[in-house]
């Protein structure tokens, strides 16, 4: 076990140097492509580079963040125009045009993820196709200012008083697109990044975690807006004319394409992708049937080959390179102990949560009836209940996820039963879900280390220029999350998948993770379901150290014996009302209860 | 009255998409590309079987369903079945569209570039209702939708082959533990949504001209049908294609025609915006486009 | 595992190759045992694809007929195609690659107005001069701005004027204009109505729509609330008959006449528009119509059969392409020829000069002579069109004068 951990941090330094070996080698080439290419060459890797910029846009939004739109051509024509109109008619400078290109494209983007604010899915993608009709038939219909569908002629590329040749074209379009790939590498391995993924993989739990899925969504989609735009005036002024026909549903197909056969999610599977879709049918230029076949084809065969994208198939073998550059097993083997854990509340009163007539009805059925449960600050509070009770209902509603048809949740003397899940998390409760919720694109110590996120000051412009406070928080948190692991235990396994542990320690993870948010109140719905003796055992015993360490504790559990043995207060429910309360020995004796759980027995054991 | 009738009919046009993509959607999760393409293949092999085959207007028609059936279960071995795992990536959308391209590029090549005249059904007669200029044709349009609307809903409710579909677009693993072939029954649905797209092709055809890009405007509508009416609900397949083709025929009267596109799709973006789910919210058909689940 | 790496490799292989493939520019080739490059940009592949098709026949006979016979000055001709998309983007990286790459010394095409908008300037920089045959819209063809570029296709301004002259001079007295917003029928309504406006008519009506929409009922409507007796249309082929039909079903036929633009035309426009077709004529090609009951003469009768020799007879599962426009297309090689041999070289300026100074000796195969100049590079002249009727076709693919 020791060896292999050893040879786990060479792996991913050696992988670093030879990737970034090759990456400076691509840039060398590209700086001195032009010295030696001709003019078609020098023409075609410059659309390339646009493509690419595209490509990244599009990568972040759908790719990281899993809005999959079909919008790309109808942002890129709102930088286009938007930037053609202010540097051709308005004669304003080169960056004037570019900063209209993000404004107007951003306009776009929020007259789409809107509505999308409430849809998702195929419906997005609905939205984004009419949004897509629209502006082609805007771009076609305001003539006086788009030119209308003959087209628009713009002036020379002057950029600073120099007015640039194709050389000049190349370099800044070449470096552009290299600022955009370390904006979005920097925005990717950042707390950003994670949380983008986060929403992707599990958007609950997301939730769960603060992150408010909706705005970094719309979040998302507006950097994606805000590139496409550049991208759109890079291209309106490189060459010289437009014309709304570029700028349709294949072109849309298009951008999809390069980011999922290069691999979307990755950092490179957008310039990959962009090289692969452009330079596949340039090869079939003389014979242009066999071009629209062969690229068809491509199409089929490279994303059944490759799923995950080009990238995403290299990724497999080099896992290592995106292992978290702050910690290794090895790091700080301090001396965390959860007695020194302790939690800081906003209230000094007696009870945490109150809750007052809670009742949820779902058509025709009450699932929970009017119940009635006060948890004492620092206890360990359990809710049992035979299958279909509605304790899980119950908790759901008091975590945010659903709303209460009557009642009140006051928490900490606030009344919580109209928050987001989100401002729940910012508000001191966590929790764990009956069928887990992990990250799965997230390593083990990243989907611990996000629940450190509330704690964070650093914003985006901190994560894009790597400030020293980033560096600083991302720093400490990942020791954090490194040293919950080692209390659960999975201290060496803190760079795979959560996908590649067994089902006990997916438990304790997610466990971890709850904790990492340092909440006052920690929800766990029946965190033992399916594990051993052993494991269950386990888990009564970091109860109990998180119970000590003053976390209030909210538990839904089967297991008689460990709810027996670690609650301070029992609530039971049964067909969503509450039958009886009380400590374990109460509880345990009570034969409504017992009549309950057992059937008719009336004979005490 | 007439424009009324004529939007009913392209709409019966609609709901005959909406329903086969709802098809494939309710047992994969994916909607295909290549469905508008597959609809002009059976409308361009049905043309050839009569203009240049002189074959009886029905023998081209099962012609030309057998052609499409085949090429949507060759789309799905080729496309489809190799991705795994749909709900967990979108790779299916290259796919697909790679296949429309291959088909309308290979349309082209054999069938030409020039639009053809295709027939009407009972040769173009219209009759008159009410003071308008309505042809049979149009009013078979209607029937024939309502017809395959209803057979299909009859067969998922009351045929055990039905349910089958049903449990598989629920949970395909456990239909498979069930002893359900899910294969087969995707299968199936792939053959059927063909079926469907070439009736859909020869009832369209002598409206839109057969050609190689007879399908491009209508490819789109087609989902936004299915879309707005909820999408993997055969009812809500109907009501989305007739709905659509309503609104694009009252859009029509009351604005320039250039613009008409654009509205209709503001109308439906509005629609989704205050439901949704779909005009019919779907009931157990919801798959993956639901707002935060529940645990 | 393999598959994944052997994919890999061979596209980075494949992409180095053909980057480092790429050094060094091409050039002109001006050797004398060397061939003469000709590029050809058309649509030959989406919605356009006729347009480049007819092109492409044309162009093929012309080239394989000069290469039997010795070539240009003693040269071969080798052709180059290029697949446009009617995108333009596409046509100006293909241009530079027909130009750049491959070092053409000519260009045909394109055969859409807004990639040859996109492309025409870059060819001037580069002073390659291209022939269109196909692309009608006025602004891709002015002699300061663009003086490499000829055309020999009637322009879209003289189509206008024609048709609007004609309609002034039967006395309609309610007009309507038709045209789609794409950048073809936006230019040619617009052209319209600048010649409505010196006529000192007005349009009752100007009514617009969506190329290949399938539902043209409102524009039927639109024509008949307004109550126009005739109709001047900007449409391309299959989106008229559409119309006409439409106008059938309301039952409108009879109350209105309507003419055409070239672009109208299609062989089998009949079958498509219904009898609606025996009220429409539009504006074709004089040495490409026949009378009534005649037939064509002279060397078109001849282009006419050698079409027919090589691409075979019209109709269905056979040729689809109007035998007027596969003839623009070869008598765009034939002017190049004919210009080159003139100059007695393939420079550019010379054969430019040859053109714009002589151009009225040439003998062309489509229309009857061609009227360049120095201020003119519209060759077609304005007398040349004339309306046919196209209910009924001649052979299937000939219009019959009306």
């Amino acid at each position: 076990m020791q060896n292999s951990l050893k040879k786990e941090l060479p792996a991913r330094k050696k992988y670093k140097a030879a990737f970034t070996a090759l990456w400076s080698a691509l840039l060398v080439f590209c700086l001195v492509f032009p010295l030696f290419a001709g003019n078609y060459y020098i023409r075609f890797m410059t659309l390339i580079f646009i493509y690419v910029i595209l490509a990244v846009g599009y990568n972040i939004a759908a790719g990281y963040c899993g809005m999959t739109t079909f919008s790309a051509a109808a942002l890129y024509a709102a930088g286009a125009y938007a930037s053609a109109v202010a540097i051709g008619r308005y004669n304003l400078p080169f960056f004037a045009g570019v900063l209209a290109a993000i404004v107007v494209a951003g306009i776009v983007s929020l007259v789409i993820s809107l509505p999308a604010f409430k849809v998702k899915g195929f419906y997005l993608t609905l939205v984004s196709m009419g949004v897509l009709e629209i502006v082609q038939r805007i771009l076609v219909e305001w003539q006086p200012v788009t030119g209308g569908s003959v087209g628009l002629y713009l002036p020379e590329w002057k950029m600073l008083g120099f007015t640039l040749d194709k050389y000049g074209k190349f370099y800044v379009i070449l470096a552009a697109m290299v600022l955009i790939l370390i904006f979005q590498r920097n925005l990717v391995k950042s707390r950003w990044g994670r949380d983008f993924r986060a929403i992707q993989n599990n958007e609950v739990a997301a939730g769960g975690m603060g992150i408010n899925f909706r705005s970094y969504r719309m979040l998302g989609f507006f950097i994606n807006a805000a590139i496409s735009g550049i991208a759109g005036c890079l291209y309106a002024s490189f060459s010289g004319y437009l014309s709304p026909d570029t700028f349709g549903f294949n072109f849309t197909v298009f951008v999809l394409l390069m980011v999922i056969v290069g691999g979307g999610g990755t950092l490179s599977g957008p310039v990959v992708g962009a090289v692969v879709a452009t330079v596949i049918p340039e090869m079939f230029n003389t014979s242009p049937d066999l071009k629209q076949i062969a690229y068809g084809v491509t199409l089929i065969v490279l994303t059944q080959a490759l799923p995950g994208g080009l990238v995403g198939a290299v990724k497999k073998r080099f896992r290592a390179i995106d292992d978290n550059t702050y910690v290794t097993s090895e790091s700080r083997k301090g001396d965390f102990d959860f007695s020194n854990y302790t939690v800081t509340s906003t209230s000094d009163s007696n009870v945490i949560l109150d809750v007052r007539g809670l009742t949820k009805i779902y058509g025709g059925l009450t699932a929970v009836n009017h119940l009635d449960m006060t948890i004492r600050r620092g206890s360990v509070h359990s809710l049992i209940g035979p299958n279909g009770a509605g304790k899980t209902t119950t908790v759901n509603m008091i975590t945010g996820i659903d709303a209460p048809s009557e009642g009140s949740v006051v928490f900490n003397g606030k009344s919580i039963s109209e928050m987001n899940m989100w401002e729940l998390a910012r508000h001191g409760v966590s929790r764990t879900y009956q069928h887990v919720r992990l990250f799965g694109h997230l390593s083990v110590i990243e989907n611990v280390a996000i629940g450190a996120r509330l704690s964070y000051t650093h914003g985006l412009l901190g994560a894009i220029f790597r400030s020293k406070r980033m560096k600083q928080e991302e720093q400490a948190s990942f020791e954090e999350a490194l040293d919950y692991l080692r209390v659960i235990g999975l201290e060496d396994k803190i760079n795979i998948e959560p996908d590649n542990l067994s089902s006990g320690q997916q438990k304790l993870l997610e466990l971890a993770r709850a904790l990492c948010m340092k909440p006052e109140l920690l929800v766990l719905d029946e965190p033992c379901a399916g594990l051993t003796e052993t494991e269950t055992q386990e888990f009564s015993d970091l109860i109990q150290k998180i119970r000590n360490a003053g976390i209030s504790v909210l538990l839904i559990e089967h297991h008689m014996s460990l709810v027996m043995e670690i609650s301070d207060y029992i609530t039971v429910l049964d067909y969503g009302k509450k039958i009886a309360e009380g400590t374990p020995a109460e509880v345990s004796v009570n034969p409504v209860v017992r009549k309950a759980y057992l059937g008719e027995e009336e004979e005490a054991c | 009255m007439q424009r009324l009738i004529f939007g009913l009919a392209n709409g019966s046009i609609y709901s005959l998409m909406a329903l086969a993509i709802g098809m494939i959607y309710s047992t994969t999760g994916i909607t295909n590309f290549a469905h508008a393409s597959v609809i002009m293949l059976g409308a361009m092999t049905g043309y050839w079987c009569i203009a240049l085959f002189g074959l009886p207007y029905l023998l081209s028609l099962l012609i030309a369903i057998a052609v499409t059936v085949a090429s949507n279960i060759i789309i799905y071995k080729l496309c489809v079945e190799q991705l795994g795992d749909l709900s967990k990536q979108v790779g299916w959308i290259v796919t697909t569209f790679g296949a429309s391209i291959i088909l309308d590029n290979v349309a082209r090549m054999v069938f030409g570039t020039e639009p053809q005249s295709f027939p009407y059904l009972f040769a173009g007669k219209a009759i008159n209702i009410l003071g308008a200029n309505i042809m049979l044709h149009e009013v078979m349009m209607i029937l024939i939708a309502i017809f395959i609307g209803t057979i299909y809903e009859t067969m998922m409710q009351k045929t055990r082959f039905g349910r089958a579909i049903r449990a598989v677009s629920f949970r395909p693993d456990t239909a498979r533990l069930m002893g359900i072939k899910s294969e087969t029954v995707i299968l199936s649905c792939f053959a059927m949504a063909g079926a469907v797209a070439s009736v859909a092709g020869v009832l369209i055809a002598p409206i839109t001209f057969a050609s190689y890009t007879m399908t491009s405007s209508i490819g789109i509508k087609g989902f936004a049908a299915a879309l707005i009416g909820g999408l993997g609900n055969s009812k809500g397949a109907f009501i989305g294609g007739l709905t659509l083709g309503v609104i694009e025929a009252v859009v029509g009267t009351f604005v320039p025609a250039g613009f008409k596109d654009a509205i209709s799709f503001l109308i439906m973006i509005i629609v989704i915006i205050f439901l949704p789910g779909g005009i019919l919210s779907a009931k157990f058909f919801k798959k993956g486009a639901s707002s935060a689940e529940k645990i | 595992m393999n598959k994944k790496k052997a994919t890999r490799f061979l596209a980075m292989t494949v992409i180095l190759s053909m980057l480092l493939s790429g050094c060094g520019a091409g050039g002109k080739a001006s050797d004398s045992s060397e061939p003469i490059k000709i590029g050809v940009l058309g649509a030959l592949s989406g919605g356009s694809a006729i347009l480049g098709k007819q092109q492409q026949q044309g162009v093929d006979l012309a080239v394989k007929e000069i290469n039997a016979a010795g070539g240009i000055l003693g040269r071969q001709i080798e052709l180059s195609y290029r697949d446009d998309e009617a995108d333009p983007t596409k046509c100006k990286t293909a241009a530079e690659e027909l130009v750049d790459k491959i070092g053409v010394d000519f260009i045909v095409g394109p055969t859409n107005s807004t990639p040859a908008s996109a492309t025409i300037p870059y060819l001037q920089e580069n002073k390659i001069i291209n022939v269109m045959c196909i692309a009608s819209s006025d602004s891709i063809i002015d002699a300061q701005k663009f003086p490499y570029a000829f055309r020999i296709m009637l322009p879209n301004g003289l189509q206008a004027q024609a048709l609007v002259m004609n309609a002034k001079e039967r006395g309609y007295q309610k007009i309507a204009l038709v045209g789609d917003n794409s950048a073809l029928g936006v230019d040619g309504t617009a052209a319209m109505e600048k010649w409505c406006n010196e006529y000192g008519i007005v349009p009752i009506a100007n009514i617009s729509y969506k190329a290949e929409d399938a539902d043209m009922t409102p524009v039927a409507q639109s024509l008949k609330d307004a109550g126009a007796d005739c109709a001047l249309f900007w449409t391309l082929g299959a989106d008229g008959a559409k119309i006409v039909k439409a106008i059938e079903r309301l039952g409108y036929t009879d109350s209105m006449d309507i003419y055409g633009y070239t672009g109208m035309v299609m062989p089998n426009f009949r079958e498509l528009a219904g009898p609606g077709a025996s009220r429409c004529s539009s504006l074709s090609i004089r040495e490409w119509s026949v009378e009534p009951g005649g037939a064509l003469n002279g060397r078109y009768l001849d282009l006419y059969n050698k079409i027919i020799s090589e691409y075979g007879e019209y109709g269905v599962g056979k040729r689809d392409t109007n035998p007027s426009t596969v003839a623009s297309g070869y008598d765009s090689v034939m002017l190049l020829k004919w210009a080159i041999e003139k100059a007695g070289s393939t420079d550019s300026d010379a054969v430019k000069a040859v053109i714009e100074k002589s151009g009225a000796e040439y003998v062309p195969f489509f229309g009857s002579s061609y009227k360049f100049s120095a201020e003119d590079h519209d060759g077609y002249l304005a007398s040349d069109a004339v309306p046919v009727a196209i209910g009924e076709m001649m052979n299937g693919d000939l219009y019959i004068r009306s």
